[in-house]
């Protein structure tokens, strides 16, 4: 488990070496890539993470959701790319090369998200992690497994599953 | 896995390989080819089932294996008669022996009376044949616990090596008792054994055999005299042949001399000379023997264990061993990703390169010509016979027919053709569907048959053959062929139709792969809960394949499966649609059109067809069709003219075509989850992922627009 993580910390190393190593326990904490879509913040756990690359264009999957922004090659894999921006309901993302994918595996699958920027890596107590509070929408419920505070702004914590479900097309 | 664990799954890996030759004996053995040689490759398929399991301890197995054994010991050497009857029981008991070996595999336990009937019957015909006085054959106890049938050779006759002199030759008389026939030996195999020694004149000695009404059944009459001309082989490795049916014959072996007994040192280079295989060993017995002869025991020793490689080492040229499947398909993965990098950097090529460095033009053309060397040959590593498919329906068949009540009798052709193992893997649901299909629904029962002026007994016809790039599979039937009549009925009935359309013949044949389907009116559990044929059409569709139904009212029904040779290296045409690369498999194009000079005509609903020489061809937009951006003149498009199975052609409009190339095929669903329209990805020159157009998939599931039923 320990190198597992720090394998993933090498490769996002280039963004941010804030990490807080050490300053809670391996048991009771969560370590969370953030990312932006416009203001807002979000984040992915980070044992999930497999890679972080530029934004390189994607060739477009036809009679898909439009949140499927379409297939990169990933060394010989071909990885599905979701528009977070799309799945959230905000309209396409119009991307540039300074957007990136943050590609994750959810249940032995590879799938990439596309986002605006990676901004931080956070060290949060899992008893940090406050529920969506109940509200108009049942998908912020669906989309988000909680909401942590970082330094007194609010960083959803998105759950992989919904994202990778909600592509299926209904049958 | 644990050892005995990696030894179970060679033994299964064996046994399926054994089931496989047993299938096929016992095929030619019912066609009336009763030879011994194929009695002989049965027994010794069995006793090597035999014995693996008995090392497992599957004594189920075990148990029938040996009555089994016992039968066909009897059999091989004619005691019994190899009656129709003993025929079926044999095949019976084949399928049974199946039965075992793969409740063995998946480790449940079959009924304990299991195959106690076919038991009894060989124990009944044993005895008959063996005379009360004599116990039931038992093949030789100590052998059930080898798994494959190499006798360990163990020196007995020490003390014949001392007294070995040279001669011309040597004349060896042996006379088997019937001991050595009831302990299930066999004089041909001892004496093929002495063949492959050196040259060997054999010579039966048949004043022995008395007069038909002396003639006793049982009894042992005739006894061979060998001689050997060549003097290089030693008297104890003609003992040692005769090891195992020691004391169960007299054995005679004299020298034939013609010359004075030259020197010992002699003999050895003799040794080392006609001996090949032993060179390595003759320096190390040379000085020994020379020095003190006593020391030959110790030398003799190694000799032995260097046996067996010698004699096998005729067969060297067949050799082969067993890799596991990952292991070649990272190869195989491997080299595909090496084809595309080549073809990529010759790609990359452009004019002013290519004028400036013609040396490396010319290394990339060897290196282009080396990758598609090394392609095909790791693709015929790959490759097997679709015997092992094929191998699995006789029993089908027989079970079909017993089921049915109807006659039935398979015919196998060309079930060498080889096609690659991915696709073999592919084949077996779908043929054994189609088959089901056909005994079923194809072939009439015995009294609709004769009242239609056939032979009672039905025929299915099953053959492979390589056409081209791809292999033809048909499956024929000799039965009324489908019902017109019916099928569309029922597919009026169950929607699938609309109530004023009008089909072809063809068309309606086809109607029985449609989702949902079936013709038999009571539900059969055979084939026929309404899924079946539509699983065989998506099957094969997946692996790049398609199927084309043929009927004649009355006379039969033709099905070809048409598949691709390999499923991991394509051939594709690339094209651009709404800016985006797709590929379609080179192997459904028919031609391509430039778009400003096809003929187009609309339909009421709006939907295009081309007209092809005088055909009209259902056509789809592919921009419309994946709802890309279409921003090219449609004069400046491309019309691709495929055929999407056989019969039925389709009209691909595309934005550009850029050329052909070959791809590897790359799984969507791996990461994400099928598309409609899209057989699967593939990496491109530059790195981008292309798409792989489903033609069929295209075609059987138009856009609901135009709904058109095929």
């Amino acid at each position: 488990m320990n190198i597992y993580k720090k394998e993933n910390k090498m490769e996002a190393m280039h963004l941010s070496n804030e990490a807080g190593d050490g300053e809670v326990s391996e048991v009771d904490s969560l370590q969370l890539i953030a990312f932006s879509i416009d203001e807002q913040t979000y984040s992915v756990e980070i044992t999930t993470v497999r890679e972080i690359r530029a934004w390189n264009g994607a060739t477009p999957l036809p009679n898909t959701r439009e949140f499927v922004r379409g297939v990169i090659n990933l060394r010989g894999t071909i990885v599905p790319i979701f528009d977070l921006r799309a799945r959230f309901g905000e309209g396409k993302t119009e991307p540039t090369k300074t957007h990136v994918v943050v590609v994750m595996s959810v249940d032995e699958k590879f799938v990439g998200i596309l986002v605006d920027a990676v901004s931080d890596i956070l060290t949060v107590k899992k008893s940090d992690v406050h529920p969506v509070p109940e509200g108009n929408s049942s998908s912020d419920n669906e989309l988000l497994r909680g909401i942590i505070t970082h330094d007194s702004r609010m960083v959803g914590l998105i759950d992989l599953h919904a994202i990778v479900d909600g592509a299926k097309l209904e049958e | 896995m644990s050892e005995l664990d990696e030894f179970k799954a060679t033994f299964f890996d064996e046994c399926s390989e054994l089931l496989i030759e047993l299938e096929e004996q016992f095929t030619a053995i019912e066609e009336g080819d009763k030879s011994p040689d194929r009695m002989h490759a049965v027994f010794r398929a069995i006793h090597s089932v035999k014995g693996g399991a008995g090392a497992f301890g599957f004594t189920g197995l075990v148990g029938f294996a040996h009555e089994f054994e016992t039968l066909l010991d009897f059999v091989r050497n004619d005691k019994i008669e190899m009656t129709n009857e003993v025929i079926v029981l044999c095949i019976r008991s084949n399928d049974i022996i199946a039965d075992f070996v793969e409740a063995a595999k998946v480790g449940e336990e079959l009924a304990s009376d299991y195959g106690a009937v076919e038991k009894e019957k060989f124990i009944s015909l044993c005895k008959a044949s063996s005379g009360d006085d004599e116990e039931t054959g038992e093949p030789v106890e100590d052998e059930e616990f080898d798994i494959d049938f190499t006798p360990v050779m163990i020196n007995l006759d020490e003390e014949m090596g001392d007294d070995e002199g040279i001669s011309e030759g040597w004349l060896v008389k042996f006379v088997p008792h019937r001991e050595l026939y009831i302990s299930a030996n066999d004089p041909i195999l001892l004496l093929r054994e002495l063949a492959e020694m050196s040259d060997i004149e054999v010579k039966a000695v048949l004043i022995d055999i008395p007069t038909l009404p002396d003639f006793e059944p049982m009894g042992v009459y005739c006894s061979w005299e060998i001689s050997f001309s060549d003097d290089s082989v030693e008297e104890e490795l003609i003992r040692e042949v005769f090891e195992f049916v020691d004391g169960d014959c007299d054995l005679e072996i004299t020298k034939i001399e013609a010359k004075p007994i030259q020197e010992k040192q002699d003999d050895v280079d003799f040794d080392s000379e006609n001996l090949p295989s032993f060179a390595d060993l003759a320096d190390e017995i040379k000085p020994v023997e020379a020095e003190k002869p006593a020391a030959t025991v110790a030398a003799k020793g190694t000799e032995q264990t260097s046996k067996s490689p010698s004699k096998t080492a005729p067969v060297a040229g067949v050799q082969s061993i067993r890799v596991d499947l990952d292991k070649v398909d990272r190869v195989v993965n491997m080299v595909g990703e090496l084809v595309i990098t080549q073809s990529m950097l010759t790609q990359q090529m452009d004019d002013h390169l290519k004028h400036q460095y013609q040396e490396l033009i010319r290394g990339l053309e060897v290196l282009a010509t080396t990758t598609r060397g090394l392609q095909d040959s790791v693709m015929a590593i790959r490759a097997q016979p679709v015997k092992s498919v094929f191998s699995r329906m006789p029993r089908l068949v027989r079970e079909l027919a017993t089921k049915t009540g109807k006659k039935i009798k398979l015919e196998t052709v060309g079930e060498n053709t080889e096609i690659d193992k991915t696709v073999i893997e592919q084949l077996s649901d779908p043929l054994t569907h189609m088959i089901r299909n056909s005994a079923d629904h194809g072939i009439e029962s015995v009294e609709n048959r004769v009242k239609a002026g056939k032979s009672e007994t039905g025929t299915i016809r099953l053959s492979a053959e390589q056409a081209g790039g791809s292999i033809l599979i048909i499956i024929e039937d000799d039965g009324a062929g489908i019902n017109r009549e019916r099928v569309l009925q029922l597919a009026r009935d169950k929607g699938v139709v609309g109530e004023d359309q009008q089909l072809s013949d063809d068309q309606i044949d086809n109607l029985i792969f449609a989702p949902g389907f079936s013709t038999v009116e009571e539900v059969s559990d055979l084939s026929g809960r309404g899924v079946g044929m539509d699983v065989v059409l998506s099957n094969i569709n997946k692996i790049g394949g398609a199927v084309i139904v043929k009927s004649w009212p009355g006379k039969g029904t033709r099905m070809t499966l048409r598949l691709p040779l390999t499923l991991a290296v394509l051939d594709v045409m690339l094209v651009k649609v709404g800016g985006c690369p797709y590929v379609i498999p080179l192997s459904s194009i028919v031609e391509t059109i430039q778009n400003s000079r096809a003929d187009f005509g609309k339909l009421p609903t709006g939907a295009k067809v081309l007209q092809v020489r005088g055909e009209y061809v259902h056509s789809i937009d592919l921009a419309d069709r994946f709802e890309l951006p279409n921003d090219i003149n449609d004069k400046d498009r491309f019309v691709v003219l495929c055929e999407a199975d056989g019969t039925n052609k389709l009209a691909l409009i595309v934005d550009s075509i850029i050329g052909q190339q070959q791809v590897v095929i790359k799984s969507l669903e791996e990461n994400f989850e099928r598309i409609e329209g899209i057989a699967g990805g593939t990496i491109l020159g530059d790195g981008s992922v292309g798409l792989i157009v489903d033609v069929q998939g295209l075609r059987n599931s138009p856009s609901p627009s135009h709904r058109n039923v095929a």
